[in-house]
C-alpha cells in the first residue's frame, strides 16, 4: 500500500486547516471519547482530554516511526491515549479513594498490555471507527445509492448482477462506481487502515 | 463470445478506460451491453477494481466482524445494514424554528456558536426583543449534550453582573429541544471598534475604560471560580449607552474549588464545560478554533495543555486585548500559529522582545508597557494571578494618569511660586546691598574719625550678609528637594523607597554610600561584582539611617528603618539565614563572599546589634541575642572582641589599649566607629571624642566616621514610609514584599504579613523576583511568623507539601521541580527537619530520577554515607566534588562495620577516579587504621588503584 497513516499525519501536519485534519478529527474523536468514557473520565473533562490526545498525536508525529506491522498506528494512538489518561488520573488522584485508584490503575495497566483483551477491543473498535469514518468521508463525495452498491458488492460480496438488477442499473455502472470508490479509498483509506 | 461492438476478449486497457470513464459514449454503450453478459470481462473488471487488494480484504474483515459481532463497536445496531454508514447530518441541517415556542416568538437565525444556533426572538409577555440560543437538533438527542447545554445556561444565569448578558429563561421548543433566552444587545463589538481606528491613539482613553470594565467582569467570574477561556475582542460588546458586556460563555469552565474536589464518578460534580463533543463536528470546530486563530489564547491553552488552563489563561487573553488596544495591532501574527510552530511546541508563542518594541512605539509609559507584557508572559507564574489584579492595576493606572495630569498642573503652579519667591529674594538682597552701600557711604563720612571701628562693623555686616545668603540657598535646596521627593512619591509606589534613599544619600551627605562603595571597589584586591556593590551600597545606606537624627527625638524611627534595611539587605542580597539556629549555613554563606563584602556584612551585623540593643522592644532583645552569638563566633577583629569582652564583663578597661595613638592609628574605620560607640556607652565621652578625632584624620572619607543624613522634615520621612506601605501586593518585587512582611510581623500585623509571604509563594514556588539567595531567609521568617501566628504555620506546612508534590511530579518542568526541591530544602532546614529533605532526595534517587544529580549539592552535606553511596551507584558518571568524603573519616557512619568499610572503599575509589589522590589516600589511611587485617589491606590497596568498581561493591554486598 502506498499510503500509510504516516502520510496522513504528515498531511495533518502540513495543513491543520485542511480536510485531512477535519477527517482525522472526525474519525478519531468518537473513538477517543468512547474510551475516555470507558475509563470513567468525567463528562466535563472528556472534550479537553480528547483535544489533548488529538493535539498530542498531531504534534508528536515526528517521533512516530511506522514499523510496517499492521496496526502500528493504532497502537501508537492507544499509547498516546493511555498516557494522557494516566496523566489525567494522576492529577485527580488526590480526590479519589484508594479503591477507585486501584480500579483505574488496573484498567490502565491492562490497556497498556498489547495482548490484553482491552487492547484487542481497542484494535477492533479502532478499525470499526475508521471504517465508519471512511464511509462518512465517502458519503460526502458520492451519492448514497452509489455507496450502497459499493458496500453490497465489496463488503457483502453480493453478485454484481443482482445488485445492478435491484438498483435498475446496467452491470457496467456498478463496476464503474466500484472502481471510482475503490480509487478514492486507495487514496485515503490506506492511511487509516495501515 | 463476440459482440457487435468489439472483439472478445476486450483488452484490459480498454476495460480500464471504460471504468475510468475515458471512453466515448458510443463505445461505452457497447461495453455496457457487453459486460452485462460476459463473465470473463466481469472477472477482469473485478480485478481492475482491486477486489483483491489487501485494503479491500482488510475492510471486508472489519465489516464482517462488526456486522456479526454485536457489542464492542459503535455501529448503530438499529441500522445494521449496508446503509449503516450514513452521512452525518450537516450542521446546517438544524431546521429553522421560526414560530412561537412558549411565550417566545422565534425569528431568523443570527449566528452559531458553541453548540447551539442563535435566533432573534421576541418575548410576547413582556414585549421585549430577546435572543434565543437553541441546542442543535442533532445534539439535542444526546443526553450529555443536553446536560452541558443546560449547564452553559446555568453558568450564564449565575453570573449576575452588569458585564454579563443576563439569561432570562431556560425552556424547550415545541419539539423538545432546550433553549435559553437572553437579553438582546444593540451595539458594536470591540473588534469592530478596534478595526475602525486609524491610529493606536484614537479613542485610547475610551478603550482603556472599556477594557477596565471587561477586566472587572472577568474578575467577577473569577471570584465565582469560573474561567471564560475564549476572551477576544469579538466577544466583547459595547452597547449604545456605554454598557460593556462579555459574551459567549459557551466554553467557560467552572474551576474546582478547594473545598469541593471534583470526583469523576459523581456526575453532580461535573464541570460545567459546555463545549460539546457529541459528534466529531463540534470537536472539529473546537480543534479548528484552537489551530486556527489562537491570537488571544494563552500558550498553554493553544498547545492544548488543558490541565494548566486557569485564571491566568484569561489574564493572558486580557493582556493580548490590552496590547491590541495600546499598539493598534494584534499581539500575535498568524505565523506563530502554523504547523512548524505546532511541531516545535511553540504553537501560539510569539517574540516577547519584538512585542515590547512594538508596544514602545505606541506607549510612552514604561510602567504600562511592562504591565501589559507581564500579562502576556509565556509563563503563567509571571502573570498577575487573576482578572482582579489586572482590574486593580488598570484602575490605578487610569486614576494615576488623571492624577498625573493634575499634578503637572500643580507642579507648574508651584514652580511659578518658587520663581516668584526667588524674585522676591533677589529684591531683598538688592535692598540689602543698597542699604549696606548707603550705610558704607554714611560711614565714609565719619571715616577719618572712626576708621578702625567702622572697618570692624563693615566686616561684621558683610559676614552677616554672607550668612544670610547661605541660609537662603540651603532653604532653596531643601525646597527643591522636597518637591522632587513629592513628585517621585506620586509617580511610583514601588521602587520609590530605594530611589528616595539614594537620593537623600547623594544630595545631603558629606560622604554617601555610593562614594564609599566606589572607594572600596577601587581598593579591593579582587574586583567586586555589580551585585556585591549593590549589597554594599544598601548596607551603607542602612548605616546612614542609623546615624541620622543622632540627637533627635525621632531617632527611634530611623533606627527602626536602619534595622529593617539591614535585615532586608542581608536576606535578599547576602542570603543570610537571619535568626536560624543553623550557624553552619551562615558560615558557608559568609565563606562564599568576597572578603570586602564579608567584612561589610560583619560590620553590618555589628551595627545592627548595636541598634537592637538600643531598642526597648523584647523582640529586638531576642534577636540581639542571636546577633551576639553570631558575632562572637565569626568576629575576627581584636578590637571588636575587646569591645565585646568589655561589655560582657562590664570592664571598659579592656578597651584601653586601643586608645593608644599607636594602636588607634591602625584601626579600620568601622572598628573605630564601634569603639567610639562603645566608649560613648561606657560613658567615656572624652576618650570617644579622642578616638573619633584621630580616626577621622585617618579615614577622612569613610562613611563610618563622616556619614550623616542632614536633619530633615517629618513630612519627607512620612512620605517614604507611606510609599513603602503602599507597595502592597502588587508584585513589583518580592524582596520589597519580604521587607514589608518582616516589618508587619514586627509590628504584630500578622495577617498582612502572612498575606505577603503567601503572595511571594503564591504558586507554591518562590516568586520569580525573589533572588535565589533570599529563599531560605524568607522561609526562616515565615517560620518565625508561624511561631506566633498559627495560620502562618499551617500554610507553611501546606507549602512544604506542595513543593514536595511538585518535586515528585515528573510531568512538571525540570526547572520547576528543581526550584521546588530548593524550596523544600530551605523550608525543612528552616524548621530543623532536614531529614525530610534527605529522604525526599533518597526517594528521587530510588526512582533514578534525573533530577537527583542536579540537586544533590543542596542536600549533600546532610546525606548519610549510605544514602550518598546509593546516589553514586545510580549516577556513577556524575563527577562532582565530594565534600562529604572527608567528614566520613570522622563521622561515625551508619550501618554495620562491614557496610561502612565497603562504603569507604567506594569513596576511596571514587576520589581516585576524579583525581583527588590525596583525599583518597587520606581516607585509605584512616580505613587501614580501623580495619588493620591483611584482607582489608588488600581491598584498600585495590580501592586506591581505583579498582573497587561499583559492580565489585555490589558483589561484596550480595555476599553479605
Amino acid at each position: 500500500m502506498v499510503d500509510t497513516s504516516q502520510d496522513l499525519l504528515n498531511n495533518v501536519q502540513a495543513d491543520p486547516q485542511s480536510q485531512e485534519w477535519s477527517r482525522f478529527v472526525r474519525i478519531y474523536t468518537p473513538l477517543i471519547v468512547r474510551w475516555l468514557e470507558r475509563f470513567d473520565v468525567a463528562i466535563a473533562d472528556r472534550p479537553d482530554l480528547t483535544q489533548e490526545v488529538l493535539l498530542a498525536a498531531a504534534s508528536s508525529i515526528e517521533s512516530f516511526q511506522h514499523s510496517g506491522r499492521i496496526g502500528a498506528f493504532r497502537s501508537w494512538l492507544r499509547t498516546i491515549t493511555l498516557n494522557r489518561c494516566r496523566r489525567h488520573w494522576q492529577a485527580k488522584k488526590r480526590s479519589l479513594t484508594q479503591a477507585q485508584i486501584d480500579s483505574v490503575d488496573q484498567q490502565l495497566d491492562e490497556f497498556a498490555d498489547p495482548h490484553s483483551e482491552l487492547t484487542a477491543a481497542w484494535d477492533a473498535e479502532h478499525d470499526a471507527f475508521v471504517l465508519q469514518g471512511l464511509f462518512e468521508t465517502l458519503a460526502r463525495e458520492f451519492d448514497q445509492t452509489a455507496i450502497t452498491a459499493f458496500v453490497q458488492v465489496t463488503m457483502q460480496q453480493l453478485p454484481v448482477a443482482d445488485v445492478a438488477r435491484q438498483l435498475g442499473w446496467p452491470v457496467g455502472r456498478v463496476y464503474k462506481v466500484k472502481y471510482r470508490i475503490m480509487k478514492r479509498l486507495n487514496e485515503c483509506a490506506g492511511r487509516y487502515l495501515d | 463470445m463476440t459482440t457487435s461492438a468489439g472483439q472478445h476478449p476486450v483488452p484490459p486497457q480498454q476495460l480500464l478506460d471504460y471504468l475510468s470513464g475515458k471512453l466515448d459514449d458510443e463505445t461505452c454503450a457497447v461495453l455496457d451491453q457487453h459486460v452485462s453478459d460476459c463473465a470473463d470481462c466481469c472477472q477482469m473488471l473485478d480485478e481492475l477494481c482491486g477486489d483483491h487488494e489487501p485494503l479491500i480484504r482488510r475492510m471486508r474483515a472489519i465489516y464482517e466482524t462488526n456486522s456479526n459481532a454485536h457489542g464492542i463497536t459503535s455501529f448503530d445496531t438499529s441500522t445494521k445494514h449496508p446503509g449503516a454508514f450514513q452521512t452525518p447530518l450537516p450542521e446546517a441541517d438544524d431546521r429553522p424554528l421560526a414560530g412561537r415556542h412558549g411565550h417566545f416568538e422565534i425569528f431568523d437565525e443570527v449566528g452559531r456558536g458553541g453548540m447551539g444556533v442563535v435566533y432573534a426572538g421576541h418575548d410576547t409577555v413582556l414585549d421585549r426583543p430577546v435572543v434565543v440560543k437553541i441546542l442543535g437538533s442533532q445534539a439535542s438527542t444526546h443526553r450529555d449534550a443536553v446536560e452541558r447545554f443546560v449547564k452553559e445556561a446555568k453558568i450564564g444565569g449565575n453570573l449576575l453582573h452588569p458585564g454579563v448578558v443576563p439569561i432570562f429563561e431556560l425552556s424547550q421548543t415545541n419539539d423538545g429541544r432546550p433553549f435559553f433566552v437572553m437579553r438582546r444587545i444593540e451595539g458594536q463589538s470591540l473588534d469592530k471598534l478596534l478595526s475602525q481606528r486609524t491610529s493606536s491613539h484614537d479613542n485610547r482613553t475610551k478603550l482603556l475604560n472599556v477594557f477596565l470594565q471587561v477586566c472587572q467582569t472577568v474578575a467577577y467570574a473569577h471570584s465565582k471560580q469560573i474561567i471564560h477561556r475564549d476572551l477576544k475582542p469579538q466577544n466583547i460588546m459595547l452597547g449604545h449607552f456605554g454598557e460593556v458586556q462579555v459574551l459567549d460563555w459557551g466554553i467557560a469552565k467552572q474551576l474546582a474549588s478547594s473545598t469541593a474536589e471534583l470526583s469523576p464518578s459523581d456526575p453532580q460534580n461535573d464541570n460545567a464545560d459546555a463545549d460539546a463533543n457529541v459528534n466529531g463536528a463540534n470537536v472539529q470546530t473546537r480543534a479548528g478554533r484552537i489551530l486556527g486563530t489562537p491570537l488571544y489564547m494563552a500558550p498553554e491553552q493553544a498547545l492544548g495543555k488543558t490541565q494548566f488552563v486557569d485564571k491566568r489563561s484569561d489574564v493572558f487573553a486580557l493582556g493580548a486585548i490590552l496590547f491590541e488596544i495600546l499598539a493598534g495591532e494584534p499581539l500575535r501574527d498568524r505565523s506563530g500559529c502554523d504547523v512548524d510552530a505546532l511541531r516545535n511546541n511553540r504553537f501560539g508563542q510569539f517574540d516577547l522582545d519584538h512585542a515590547k518594541e512594538r508596544l514602545q512605539l505606541h506607549v510612552a509609559d514604561e510602567e504600562l508597557v511592562e504591565f501589559c507584557l507581564q500579562c502576556v508572559s509565556q509563563f503563567r507564574d509571571n502573570r498577575p494571578a487573576d482578572a482582579h489584579c489586572v482590574a486593580v492595576a488598570m484602575e490605578d493606572y487610569i486614576e494615576s494618569n488623571d492624577r498625573r495630569i493634575r499634578q503637572t498642573e500643580i507642579l507648574a503652579e508651584r514652580q511659578k511660586a518658587v520663581l516668584q519667591e526667588r524674585f522676591k529674594r533677589r529684591v531683598v538682597v538688592l535692598l540689602a546691598c543698597l542699604v549696606s552701600t548707603l550705610l558704607l557711604a554714611a560711614l565714609a563720612i565719619g571715616y577719618a574719625v572712626h576708621q578702625r571701628h567702622v572697618a570692624g562693623q563693615q566686616t561684621q555686616l558683610l559676614a552677616a550678609a554672607q550668612q544670610n545668603r547661605q541660609l537662603t540657598d540651603a532653604l532653596q535646596e531643601q525646597l527643591d528637594d522636597s518637591e522632587r521627593t513629592l513628585t517621585l512619591a506620586g509617580r511610583h509606589n514601588g521602587p520609590v523607597l530605594t530611589e528616595l534613599q539614594s537620593l537623600f544619600a547623594e544630595v545631603a551627605l558629606p560622604t554617601n554610600a555610593r562614594d564609599e562603595v566606589r572607594r572600596l571597589a577601587r581598593s579591593a584586591s579582587a574586583p567586586l561584582s555589580a551585585l556585591d556593590q549593590e549589597l554594599l551600597r544598601r548596607l551603607y545606606e542602612a548605616h546612614l539611617w542609623s546615624v541620622t537624627f543622632a540627637s533627635d527625638a525621632r531617632q527611634n524611627i530611623c533606627w527602626d528603618e536602619a534595622i529593617r534595611q539591614y535585615d532586608a539587605t542581608l536576606i535578599a542580597f547576602a542570603d543570610l539565614p537571619l535568626g536560624s539556629a543553623d550557624l553552619k549555613q551562615l558560615e558557608s554563606r559568609l565563606a562564599e563572599q568576597h572578603p570586602v563584602v564579608r567584612q561589610a556584612i560583619l560590620d553590618a551585623l555589628a551595627d545592627s546589634l548595636l541598634l537592637r540593643t538600643k531598642q526597648p522592644d523584647a523582640n529586638q532583645a531576642y534577636h540581639a541575642e542571636w546577633f551576639q552569638r553570631v558575632l562572637s563566633r565569626f568576629e575576627t577583629s581584636p578590637v571588636r572582641q575587646a569591645i565585646h569582652d568589655a561589655q560582657k564583663w562590664n570592664d571598659p578597661g579592656r578597651m584601653a589599649k586601643f586608645l593608644e595613638p599607636s594602636v588607634g592609628n591602625t584601626l579600620s574605620a568601622a572598628d573605630a566607629y564601634f569603639l567610639v560607640k562603645a566608649l560613648e556607652q561606657a560613658g567615656q565621652m572624652a576618650d570617644a571624642m579622642l578616638v573619633l578625632r584621630e580616626a577621622r584624620t585617618n579615614h577622612a572619607d569613610s562613611i563610618w566616621l563622616n556619614g550623616r543624613i542632614l536633619p530633615d522634615d517629618k513630612r519627607r520621612l512620612t512620605s517614604v514610609r507611606q510609599s513603602a506601605a503602599n507597595n502592597q501586593v502588587r508584585g513589583e518585587s518580592a524582596v520589597a514584599l519580604l521587607f514589608e512582611a518582616r516589618a508587619d510581623m514586627r509590628s504584630k500585623n500578622y495577617a498582612p504579613s502572612l498575606e505577603k509571604f503567601r503572595w511571594i509563594f503564591r504558586t507554591n514556588l518562590p516568586d520569580a523576583s525573589l533572588p535565589d539567595r533570599a529563599l531560605s531567609g524568607s522561609l526562616v521568617f515565615w517560620t518565625e511568623l508561624g511561631r506566633v501566628y498559627a495560620p502562618a504555620a499551617a500554610e507553611f506546612d501546606s507549602l512544604c507539601d506542595s513543593a514536595r508534590q511538585i518535586v515528585l511530579d515528573s510531568e512538571q518542568t525540570e526547572e520547576r521541580r528543581r526550584l521546588a526541591f530548593q524550596t523544600y530544602v530551605a523550608a525543612t532546614s528552616a524548621t530543623d527537619q532536614f531529614d525530610s529533605a534527605t529522604s525526599l532526595f533518597s526517594e528521587l534517587v530510588e526512582a533514578s530520577d534525573p533530577l537527583s544529580p542536579q540537586v544533590v549539592s543542596l542536600v549533600q552535606s546532610h546525606l548519610s554515607p549510605d544514602q550518598f553511596a546509593q546516589f553514586e551507584q545510580r549516577f556513577p558518571d556524575d563527577r562532582r566534588a565530594f565534600p562529604k568524603f572527608t567528614s566520613v573519616r570522622t563521622t561515625p557512619a551508619m550501618g554495620d562495620e562491614r557496610q561502612q568499610f565497603v562504603t569507604l572503599l567506594t569513596l576511596i575509589a571514587m576520589q581516585q577516579r576524579i583525581g583527588k589522590t590525596s583525599e583518597a589516600h587520606a581516607i585509605a589511611a584512616d580505613a587501614a587504621r580501623i580495619w588493620n587485617d591483611a584482607q582489608s589491606q588488600i581491598e584498600i590497596d585495590a580501592a586506591l588503584q581505583g579498582q573497587v568498581s561499583l559492580r565489585n561493591q555490589q558483589e561484596i554486598r550480595n555476599e553479605e
